[in-house]
């Protein structure tokens, strides 16, 4: 009996030391912040578009963010391994992720794709954050919805005013896929500790570029979707 | 200096396959001599004996459909080839017809798209078409899941195929992909016939066949796949009522228009209805149709603008070419078949 508990106690005394990061290595604290007009966007409640004097709600949206790195001086010192992030309005908890093993020291800017790269499109059945299951994958066409974004809109002479914008593709030359690199201030990742770095995406500059009575649903790869993906790409800054 | 060292790997591993293979324990995938390297890689999805038998649990499991009535086998059925027998175009749920003919299955690990229109680009990810289809199987992924994750039946298959008995959509699509990657058709006496093996000769009238279908077939139909993977207008005239665009569906460029996959002809005795929506129910009446019925359009290949002239019995003698391409340890394999517990 003694013998079982000692060895429990080695157990949870080797467990309570294992350091979380390896030696020289700390974590970022990715926050997604998710706003309409400045405000937190709040889904289903209705918004006023003043670019367009339309009113608006957003019901669903949901995008990726992948291949995370940062970078110094122009130099990437830090690519997340398996870095694919589903993040849901819908869902708090997905706005928020701990990016680990980040080397220390001190950042001046963080690069990632909005969307997934061609060769994640290709390469069959994945899990995690790009589980089929998810809905953000297209069966008849394959490849992943980069972006979701799905409202209503007194602007659109739709079943319900509805607009649907599910943006895909990853065949040139209606790719969807975005490339962004921010600067960031002051980022310094200490040794066993979590650094925080806030990134927003304000949808009324994504909306500013639409008019919902003649562009209210995409559903497909095509030239339209990769415009919007530019748009989209532009509603993120870092605070 | 390091080549002796890679030979030895290679033996010991040539040892350990040959091992495997004699003993039968883990299924491979085979790949015959002078065929092509697969497109799939199965290094990222090993073959197991647990994982194939999950999928072909779930291959003919109905609870993959929303009212647990449609199974994969009700459209794949292992005696024509994995084929859906007699319906020109597929039927599912609650009766719906869909808008296609359900191609045979085999050999897919060469396929490099899925589907008539090639839309779908991994084979992994075709089953999510069937399951989430309202004319198919009108289900979601995520109820499947759901339902898979609650059968204790299920939980512990999942737990002997990936060491994990959670079910997810990845281990779903995984283990169907491992079952329908054995199903491998490699032995019609046409291929024993090229092997040279004792016994195995063809016939002056199927050699006569093979000759006419190497003028002018081979070149989309190529041996030894009996496919190009590519994409032609074979001249079919448009089913108006379908409309069905086939390819440029996918890309979008008018110069796709019309154009279909260019389906593998083996074990194609048992696969009619013939082509995309199933119009033709005879060998014969698909020969005719490329000596006779051949539809002008922009899109139509260069190689079926010149006429292709066969005499009555050239056509008998292509037809019973086509015969030797029927494999029927593939058909009656019970590996593939029905899992009785
Ligand atoms: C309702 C009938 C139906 C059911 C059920 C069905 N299929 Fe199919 N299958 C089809 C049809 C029709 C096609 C061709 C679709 C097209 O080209 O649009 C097809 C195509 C395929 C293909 C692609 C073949 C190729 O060469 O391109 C595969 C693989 C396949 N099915 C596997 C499955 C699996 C696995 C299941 C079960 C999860 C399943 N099918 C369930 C009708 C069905
Ligand atoms: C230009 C390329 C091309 C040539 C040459 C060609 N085919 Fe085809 N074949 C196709 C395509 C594409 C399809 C599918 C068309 C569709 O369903 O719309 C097809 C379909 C078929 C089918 C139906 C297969 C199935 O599973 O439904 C048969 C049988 C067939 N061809 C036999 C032949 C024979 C015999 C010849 C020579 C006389 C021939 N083909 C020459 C491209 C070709």
């Amino acid at each position: 009996m003694r013998c079982l508990l000692s060895a429990i106690l080695v157990v949870v005394t080797f467990c309570g030391f294992t350091p979380q990061q390896k030696p020289g290595l700390g974590s970022v604290t990715l926050a997604i912040d998710l706003r309409f007009s400045g405000e937190p966007l709040v889904l289903g409640r209705y918004l006023c578009h003043s670019a367009h004097q339309d009113s608006l709600s957003i019901d669903v949206w949901r995008f990726y963010i992948s291949a995370v790195e940062f970078k110094n001086n122009g130099v990437v010192r830090f690519t997340e391994s398996n870095s694919y992030h589903l993040v849901d309005a819908e869902l708090s908890n997905s706005q928020t992720f701990v990016i680990h093993g980040v080397p220390i020291g001190d950042y001046d800017a963080i690069c990632f794709n909005i969307g997934t790269d061609s060769l994640t499109n290709v390469s069959g059945a994945m899990g995690g954050d790009l589980d089929p299951t998810l809905g953000m994958y297209w069966a008849w066409n394959t490849g992943y919805i980069n972006c979701k974004i799905e409202g209503r809109s007194n602007a659109c002479k739709t079943l319900h005013h509805a607009f649907e914008f599910h943006l895909g593709g990853y065949m040139p030359p209606n790719q969807t896929v975005r490339k962004l690199q921010l600067p960031v201030e002051h980022l310094r990742v200490v040794e066993d500790s979590t650094a925080p770095l806030r990134i927003t995406s304000d949808l009324f500059s994504f909306f500013s570029h639409i008019r919902l009575d003649t562009t209210n649903k995409v559903m497909i790869p095509s030239r339209v979707a990769a415009q919007l993906a530019d748009n989209f790409a532009k509603t993120f800054t870092v605070q | 200096m390091d080549f002796p060292k890679i030979n030895r790997t290679v033996v010991v591993a040539g040892i350990f396959f040959v091992i495997i293979a004699f003993k039968g324990t883990e299924p491979i995938l085979v790949v015959p001599a002078g065929w092509p390297k697969p497109a799939y890689d199965v290094a990222k999805n090993p073959l197991t004996t647990a994982g194939v038998a999950l999928g072909r649990q779930l291959f003919y499991d109905p609870l993959l459909s929303s009212d647990t009535t449609i199974s994969c086998a009700s459209c794949h059925l292992q005696a024509t080839g994995f084929a859906h027998v007699d319906h020109q175009l597929s039927h599912g749920i609650f009766g719906r017809i869909g808008k296609r003919n359900a191609p045979g299955l085999m050999n897919l690990a060469w396929s490099t798209s899925f589907m008539w229109d090639g839309g779908v680009n991994h084979l992994d990810m075709q089953p999510i078409n069937p399951i989430t289809s309202p004319d198919e199987m009108n289900e979601t992924m995520g109820n499947v899941v759901k339902k898979l994750n609650n059968s204790p039946k299920y939980r512990k298959l999942f737990n002997q195929a990936f060491g994990d008995s959670l079910v997810t959509g990845q281990k779903v699509l995984l283990s169907l992909s491992q079952f329908v990657l054995t199903l491998q058709s490699y032995n019609a006496r046409y291929d024993r016939y090229v092997r040279k093996e004792p016994g195995a000769d063809l016939t002056i009238q199927e050699l006569n066949g093979h000759r006419i279908f190497r003028l002018h077939c081979n070149t989309c139909h190529t041996e030894p796949l009996f496919t190009n993977h590519g994409f032609a207008n074979n001249g079919l005239p448009v089913d108006t009522g379908l409309m069905d665009i086939g390819r440029m569906s996918i890309t979008q460029k008018p110069s796709d228009s019309l154009k279909f996959k260019v389906p593998t002809l083996r074990n194609i005795q048992f696969t009619f209805p013939y082509m995309h929506d199933g119009r033709f129910k005879k060998l014969l009446d698909v020969v005719n149709h490329y000596t006779n019925g051949i539809q002008s359009s922009n899109t139509l290949d260069r190689q079926l603008q010149q006429p292709i002239v066969l005499t009555h019995e050239e056509k008998i003698d292509l037809v019973a070419f086509l015969r030797t391409l029927t494999d029927r340890d593939f058909l009656f394999d019970p590996r593939f078949s029905f899992p009785r517990e």
